[in-house]
Formats: structure tokens, sequence, C-alpha cells
């Protein structure tokens, strides 16, 4: 069993996903699981990790704020929008 | 000697190793209970001297450990009871306890200790399953498996 396995979401923004890899290696490295067992927290994990990415997709959807649209950020010199 | 020698009963941990500052042991459960304050023994006979359970929360800590704990009694049952696992995500779960318990240990500071124990009902409690968050807002782990003895052996006040 390999020990070494990198991850790309180890290095993600997002917390959750940083802390999904984690566990994940913690799983791989954990010799007291079978590995009946350790294949099933791994795809239990796996589900979470998919369920997750679309739970977030939606979410994120409804903050969706024009941030970089000029026409609700420009100010005039005085702090007046236009 | 007697012949039938009964062996006396070891001593709580409490008598050797007390608790001397309230520690808030944040872990959900069913029947929407989120946490519980173990208190020093003079607790009681010394009303102002240690902080009480209300003075480690504000509204807004309160608020978020009520909707964290609604969500654990809503979703955990099915995940945790029946062969198919149900839609419980464990890790966002877990990180928005601990991200609570930070909030919590911030408002509380030197007063109290706040540790955070993953419930048992979740797939990976045994990684990290408890962990004590300090005056800096970083996270340690405080044993393999929870326990509140642990707690105490390990942490000597």
């Amino acid at each position: 069993m390999k020990t070494d396995t990198q991850f790309i979401e180890a290095n993600s923004a997002d917390p959750v996903l940083r802390e999904m890899a984690r566990t994940a290696s913690r799983i791989l490295k954990d010799y007291s699981l079978t590995e009946k067992q350790r294949g099933e927290l791994i795809r239990r994990l796996q589900a979470e990790y998919h369920a997750y990415k679309a739970w977030n997709k939606q979410y994120r959807s409804y903050f969706r704020t024009p941030r970089t649209n000029e026409r609700f950020s420009r100010t005039t010199e005085g702090g007046h929008r236009d | 000697m007697s012949a039938f020698h009964v062996q006396p009963k070891a001593a709580i941990v409490t008598d050797v190793f007390p608790i001397l500052i309230p520690t808030l042991r944040i872990f959900p459960d069913f029947g929407r209970f989120a946490c519980k304050l173990d208190t020093p023994p003079d607790f009681d006979q010394c009303p102002g001297k240690y902080a009480s359970q209300a003075d480690f929360f504000t509204n807004q800590t309160a608020a978020l450990l009520d909707d964290w704990t609604l969500e654990f009694s809503k979703c955990a049952f099915a995940d945790a009871f029946s062969e198919q696992h149900g839609d419980m995500l464990w890790i966002s779960f877990d990180l928005r306890g601990l991200r609570i318990a930070k909030m919590i240990k911030r408002h509380i500071g030197d007063r109290g200790r706040v540790i955070y124990q993953k419930p048992i009902e979740s797939p990976y409690w045994k990684y990290d399953s408890t962990r004590e968050i300090l005056n800096d807002g970083s996270v340690v782990n405080l044993h393999k498996h929870p326990g509140w003895h642990n707690l105490l052996q390990l942490r000597i006040l």
C-alpha cells in the first residue's frame, strides 16, 4: 500500500477539500484497517467529495455579487457614486 | 488478608488530575445535545470565581451551535443507523464545528478551555477525534481516542 500519495486537493484554497485530502492520506496510512474497511472509507470519502463539490457549486451561485462590474464600483473623487 | 480479597476500586481520574478551569467539550449528540461543561470541584462553592457555561457563548455562537446541532439531529440518524449511507457531509460538518469552537475560544480566552470532539457517528471519527483550541487559535490533537479522562491526564494545568 502506497503511503506517499499526494492529492491535488491538499493545496486547495477550500479548507474542506484540504481536510478531505488529509483524511484520505490518514486512511491510506492506517494499517489497523482491513482492505475492505479501507476501501469502504475511501469510497465514502470520494462520494462525499463529489457531493460537496456539487453542493458548493449550487450554493455559490446564490451569492454571486457584481464585484468586478464598473457600474457598481465606480465612484467620483468625492466618494459619491455616479 | 482474606482469601476473597477484593481489589479496591481505582480512584476516578478527577481525584488525581483535577479540573482547574472550566472546560467546554463540544460534541454533537442526538437529542439536540451540543456541549458539556466540566467544572472544577469548588465551582459551586465559589460563585463568580470561574466562568459559567453562559460566559462561553455569545448570541451568535449560541445560534450557530444550535443550527449545527439541528443539522446533526436531522441528518446523522439516517447516516449512522441505516445500511445505506445518508447525505451527511461529515468533513464539512466537522470543520464547521471546529470553526464554532474557535469562535467560542476567542470569546472566552484564558478563562476556560474549549475542546472539540468528533461525533462517533462520523465514519472518520478515529482521525483527530479530540482537539483543543488554544489561545492563539491553533488546534492540537489531545489523544488518538476520545475519552474525557485522557483529556485530564494529558493537560495538567
